[in-house]
């Protein structure tokens, strides 16, 4: 039944696309959806087995690779860390694929299109199924291939091309130096899953690694390396160029991949190695600042996007950094509340964003919408509620995980966690002003639209609408709900999931900070909405003029232009990396060196050495006389130096024997000749 | 006591005729079919004999074979050798295998040539007796054991050789290869005997076990007497005295890897100074025999030789002769004077690289099919001396498979050119084929297109024929003896010479031309042998054990004392 839970998606993306012409598009998608609804139903069973009930299922499968000491099974691990990511992972699934048979209701390769989704979804699965780094790697992998596929769906399109490749490029740095830290792991623990490593770590914390000829701390450099692969794949600062972009994809890809579950991962993967961070608080302390800044960094984004899913991709981008910096401050548990919080109403927005998409004839962009209140008011109840969720409106589901986040960073009195409390506070500010002003400029303001494309804008149809609502209830509820269960003060809901230094809780602390800091995010927040609303209702002509202004037009940019990250990437690094590609790698080294000393270079020789081979056969025997009796005098002569000066005991001779050969055997061809 | 009953014995059965029982038995057939064939053929046409008496000539090599085997003194060679013919003629396992062989391939080649004598004019039924002659002289040289007797065998071989060559009196081609080969082979014997007088000149013996002696006797005898004081020597013949002797040897052989001790110093105390002058003969007859082996870079004559003689004759010099240069250089090296290995692994290294070289860049540029083989087998030579120069049990024992496998496949393709026998004859009889005549083999005659292409990528080297096991076994015993250098570079000559192996192949199969030469097909009796040939190629390959089981117990047993049966060992220094 475990297995099933994996395994049911996978077999409904092979039906659907292996047999998807056979099945038709309403076939493959009755059958990948009804699989991931058994695949939820089972996740469910699975969290009250593992996460209520308390116990953890290990499932070993079968031996993958089995080498000397590298060992890898295809091992499950079911613990409630991997219970809960499976009950949000199958949940959202589900309802996107229940989603996206009406919308992409009209693409003709929609089975291809269910497919990749199922496809996406077992390899998730399996990602956060594994029991060992490796396994977990071959998910990594799958949902970056599948990642790939989906954001290249409508592979006509050249953006969409272009953000696919994005994606997979910026991601293999990340995926490399996850393969560093596995290799390093395997290198110095002999073992590569997570149970032995886990025990084996304390016995490593003094241990000092030669690293490209540099003394590090072993358990630094994994963790550095860990946390780089997490980097890559959470779209944290830095690595994070590929996320905005990779909006190109169809809107339930987005929703599914770019907002709930793969982007996740990282965090995931810091949560899962909580063993190993747990020994390393300088690399905590760069996460948790690494994290705040991207929390930073995209609320200040968000602001000034003009494109619909855009400004929701930055607003997720700004989420994972809180739970990234969460992470970093040992509050695993609530960096992973977050996650779960987050994939609902993230999922919300994305599909709710999708809906208005859809209404107003794929337009994206918010200064062209306008006005759908009132055409689409289920969508827009839905919009609203996801907009919440994710300011931290009081009692709603990110209420409970947001300002707990920003509770134990200022809890934990240190330099990173004061940090990290004031960006994420300021973030929260801005969080609340772009979701505002989503709302107001989609909704709330004037028809800005077309004329046409408003006249027929309206709700969409009851799939759409079913997802949307499965989806707000847990927006609503979840946190409130499951507050006391995963981030309680002394639950033992995780068990030995997760890994805390006694020295690094601080829960405790995190509920007696002064109240003024406790109550600012949410004071910041209602701020935020109240001073959009206002500023974008009544005020536009201020925010006019402060755009125009001069400043205001060199900050407008700034932050248009995403703080002219790609700018630089693309100018500084890309074109340099594009020139050295072609004209040294391939122009010079492969082109050139290369091919003279490998292939053309080497048969020209062989058959010059072959035709002056062939001159040797000259037909008179004398020659041949004379040819043996010089071989003779020569290898006598030879053999008697040889041992008369046996210094040269080693067979660097023989080299010397075949140069001295090819001299004599070589004689130039008459162009050779002229040329001299 | 002991003289006594060797004496009795020696008395009662006269063993050493035993030891030559096919020679004997191939010399009669020959007397036999010559006074035969010249009584019918008095008054009759002798043309209409050639593929009776080949079949009849096939017929004895196999009752040679069978006379091989059933030998019962055959399964004794392999934990004793027989001395015979004052101690001239050895019995050991390496002589009955290689005397097998080399009847049974011999055997084959005679019904394989049944047919293309008259397509070739070669009417005259001396040819075929010469040819048996030659296999005479060939079949002595595998147990010749002193190098006299050595030589005489080379020389009969050889003469027979050279009127084969020259055997087609109306082309001048063929009579120009019968002089070059008779010259180099002059040369080649001015070497043998010269090194032959050096060696005999500084020890006073021809004998190779007397060789061997004088490097290595001493020191065994030294620890027989140090481990068994009091027994001393004990030449019985009784079975389990010569196990026990032969565990010694092993022993000693590792004494020897242990403590890489020098006799010399340990015996006597004083380094002996004139052996120089010993490995100087040895290196000498050395170079004789591989002018006959057509490794570089004494092979020139071969390419010529091979293109001007009728094919038929090609055939033998490229397939068979080989093997027995081959066992006369293990008895010499490996046998003889492998105590100064040191000396002569560098002669058999540097030529087999050089051969490896020349043979793998020579083809390149080669268009004509007969040199182009002819590259191809000194290529092959060279492989064989590389293994051989690894001076270990192991070098032997691939080399001895490399030879089996060798002469499987080369008898394979060298058939093959022998069965392509053109449909239509324009004016100029061209009976030499060059690559492109075998364009359109594909289309007119499957199978046996298929069968060259099998056996064209089995000497390329090919994972599934057994041609790659034959070349990954010539490197095994350069690795364990760490010559890495000369493995390397024969791995990449190699690979050089896989392209025109499989050029070849691609001549066969994707050349695009629509007109080709028509062939005749081959009759049922030659399909069937060259099918179970080529099936060799695979079936080794599956089971590569057969062969390597057999070449490792003779290249151990290559290290068994001998028991002589005519001179007797009573006046032995260390008998008490």
């Amino acid at each position: 039944m475990y297995l099933l839970l994996v395994f049911l998606s996978i077999i409904g993306s092979c039906l659907a696309g292996l047999f998807g012409r056979y099945l038709g598009s309403w076939g493959s998608a009755i059958i990948t959806t009804s699989c991931l609804f058994l695949s939820f139903l089972l996740s469910l069973f699975v969290f009250y087995e593992v996460a209520f009930s308390g116990c953890f299922v290990y499932i070993k499968l079968t031996t993958w690779i089995s080498s000397e000491v590298l060992n890898i099974d295809w091992g499950f691990m079911f613990d409630s860390l991997t219970a809960s990511m499976c009950v949000v992972v199958t949940f959202i699934s589900f309802l996107v694929h229940l989603y996206s048979t009406e919308y992409m209701s009209h693409d003709p390769h929609i089975s291809r299109f269910m497919s990749y989704l199922s496809l996406f979804t077992f390899f998730m699965l399996i990602l956060v199924t594994a029991d060992n780094f490796v396994q977990m790697f071959v998910g990594w992998e799958g949902v970056g291939l599948c990642s790939y596929l989906l954001i290249n769906f409508w592979f006509t399109r050249i953006q969409a091309n272009k953000a696919a490749i994005k994606a997979m490029l910026i991601n293999r740095i990340g995926d490399f130096s996850l393969l560093m830290g596995i290799f390093l792991i395997f290198v110095n623990y002999k073992s590569i899953d997570y149970a032995s490593v886990a025990v084996l770590t304390p016995f490593f914390k003094d241990k000092v690694i030669n690293f490209l000829n540099l003394d590090v701390n072993l358990l630094t450099a994994i963790g550095v390396f860990l946390f780089l692969g997490a980097v890559g794949k959470s779209a944290q600062l830095g690595l994070h160029t590929w996320l905005p972009d990779a909006m190109e994809g169809p809107t339930p890809v987005s929703a599914l991949i770019h907002a709930a579950t793969m982007v996740t991962a990282g965090v995931f993967l810091i949560v899962r190695s909580s063993f190993l961070y747990e020994f390393i608080p300088n690399v905590l302390e760069i996460i948790t600042i690494v994290g705040a800044l991207t929390a930073f960094f995209a609320s200040t984004t968000g602001l000034l996007q003009n494109d619909l899913k855009r400004v929701i991709a930055y607003s997720t981008c700004s989420q994972l950094g809180y739970m990234v910096f969460a992470c970093g401050l040992s509050n695993y548990s609530v960096g992973f509340f977050h996650l779960s919080n987050h994939a609902f109403f993230k999922a919300l927005l994305f599909l709710g964003a999708g809906s208005v998409i859809h209404a107003v004839a794929d337009e994206q962009d918010m200064r062209k919408m306008g006005g759908l209140k009132s055409l689409l008011p289920f969508t827009y109840a839905m919009m609203t509620i996801g907009s919440l969720a994710l300011i931290g409106f009081p009692f709603l589901t990110g209420f409970y995980s947001k300002d707990l986040i920003l509770e134990v960073a200022y809890g934990k009195y240190s330099l990173p966690g004061y940090f990290s409390y004031f960006l994420g506070t300021v973030g929260a500010f801005f969080t609340a002003f772009y979701s505002t002003r989503l709302a107001y400029l989609t909704f709330l303001s004037k028809p800005n639209g077309y004329k046409k494309v408003i006249s027929y804008a309206a709700d969409s149809g009851l799939n759409i609408c079913i997802a949307l609502a499965s989806l707000s209830i847990p927006s609503m509820l979840v946190g409130y709900y499951t507050k006391d269960m995963i981030v309680g003060v002394g639950t033992p809901f995780f068990g030995s999931a997760i890994y805390v230094n006694a020295v690094n809780m601080n829960l405790f602390d995190a509920e007696f900070i002064p109240t003024f800091y406790k109550t600012l995010p949410v004071k910041l927040s209602l701020l935020g909405v109240l001073s959009a609303y206002f500023l974008y209702s009544f005020r536009s002509d201020l925010l006019f003029k402060l755009k125009t202004s001069f400043v205001g037009k060199k900050i407008y940019n700034f932050l248009n232009r995403k703080w002219y990250f790609d700018k630089i990437y693309n100018e500084y690094l890309a074109q340099f990396f594009f020139k050295f590609g072609y004209s040294t790698s391939y122009k010079f080294v492969d082109r050139g060196i290369f091919e003279i000393l490998g292939p053309t270079g080497l048969s020209s020789v062989a058959l010059k050495i072959g035709s002056s081979l062939h001159k040797m056969q000259t037909g008179f025997i004398y020659h041949y006389t004379f040819l043996i009796l010089m071989g003779v005098t020569f290898l006598l002569g030879f053999r008697e130096a040889f041992v008369q000066f046996s210094l040269f005991n080693d067979r660097i001779v023989f080299i010397l024997v075949f140069v001295s050969a090819f001299f004599i055997l070589y004689e130039p061809t008459p162009k050779e000749k002229s040329i001299k | 006591m002991t003289n006594l009953m060797v004496n009795n014995l020696y008395n009662v059965v006269s063993l050493q005729s035993f030891t030559v029982f096919p020679e004997y038995f191939i010399t009669l057939s020959i007397i036999y079919i010559l006074i035969v064939i010249t009584l019918i053929t008095y008054n009759s046409n002798g043309l209409m004999l050639q593929k009776a008496v080949s079949e009849c000539m096939a017929l004895t090599l196999f009752m040679a074979c069978y006379l091989i085997l059933n030998d019962d003194l055959t399964s004794a060679s392999y934990f004793m050798d027989i001395l015979s013919f004052s101690n001239a003629v050895i019995y050991d396992s390496l002589a009955s295998f290689t005397r097998f062989w080399l009847c049974f391939f011999s055997g084959l080649y005679f019904l394989f040539v049944a047919d293309s004598l008259k397509e070739q004019k070669l009417t005259s039924f001396e040819y075929l007796i010469i040819i048996l002659f030659s296999v005479l002289g060939l079949l002595i040289m595998c147990s010749s054991n002193d190098l006299l007797l050595t030589y005489l065998a080379i020389e009969l071989s050889s003469l027979a050789l050279y009127v084969l060559a020259s055997f087609k009196k109306t082309s001048s081609y063929s009579v120009e290869s019968g002089i070059k080969y008779f010259i180099t082979g002059a040369v080649s014997s001015a070497f043998f005997l010269l090194g032959s007088s050096f060696i005999y000149g500084f020890t006073g013996s021809i004998n190779f076990f007397d060789f061997y002696r004088m490097y290595n006797a001493s020191i065994y005898d030294y620890v027989m007497v140090q481990w068994f004081p009091g027994i001393g020597y004990l030449p019985s013949f009784f079975f389990e005295s010569w196990l026990f002797s032969f565990s010694f040897r092993a022993s000693y052989a590792r004494l020897i890897e242990v403590y890489d001790l020098t006799f010399d110093d340990l015996l006597f105390g004083y380094t002996i100074d004139y052996f120089n002058f010993v490995e100087i003969g040895l290196t000498l007859i050395l170079f004789s025999l591989f002018i006959k082996l057509a490794a570089a870079p004494f092979h020139l004559w071969s390419l010529d030789v091979y293109e001007g003689s009728p094919t038929s004759s090609t055939i033998f010099f490229a397939v068979i002769t080989k093997l027995s240069i081959l066992v006369v250089l293990i008895r010499l090296c490996h046998m003889a004077f492998f105590e100064i290995k040191e000396w002569w692994d560098f002669y058999f290294l540097s030529i087999g690289v050089f051969s490896i070289f020349v043979g793998s860049f020579g083809g390149l540029k080669q268009r004509k099919l007969k040199t182009l083989l002819a590259y191809s087998s000194t290529s092959h030579m060279g492989y064989i001396l590389i293994a051989m120069g690894s001076d270990t049990f192991t070098g032997v024992q691939m080399a001895l498979v490399y030879m089996i496998i060798y002469m499987i496949s080369s008898l394979c393709v060298w058939s093959i050119l022998l069965f392509l026998r053109l449909k239509r004859k324009n004016i100029t009889t061209k009976y030499n084929k060059e690559l492109g005549d075998l364009a359109l083999l594909r289309k007119s005659n499957i199978p046996l297109s298929l069968a060259l292409s099998l056996t064209m990528f089995s000497i390329a080297g090919i994972p599934p024929l057994v041609g790659f096991l034959a070349k990954l076994g010539v490197f095994l015993p350069l690795i364990i003896n760490s010559y890495y250098l000369p493995a390397l570079a024969s791995i990449v000559f190699s690979v050089v010479s896989t392209f025109y192996y499989i050029r070849l192949i691609k001549v066969l199969y994707f050349e695009n031309i629509l007109v080709g030469k028509l062939y005749y097909p081959i009759n049922s009796e030659k399909t069937i042998i060259l099918s179970v040939l080529i099936f060799a190629l695979i079936f080794l390959f599956c089971n590569p054990t057969l062969l390597y089981l057999a070449c490792y117990k003779i290249s151990l047993a290559l290290f068994v004392d001998p028991v002589t049966y005519s001179s007797l060992p009573i006046d032995y220094p260390f008998n008490k």
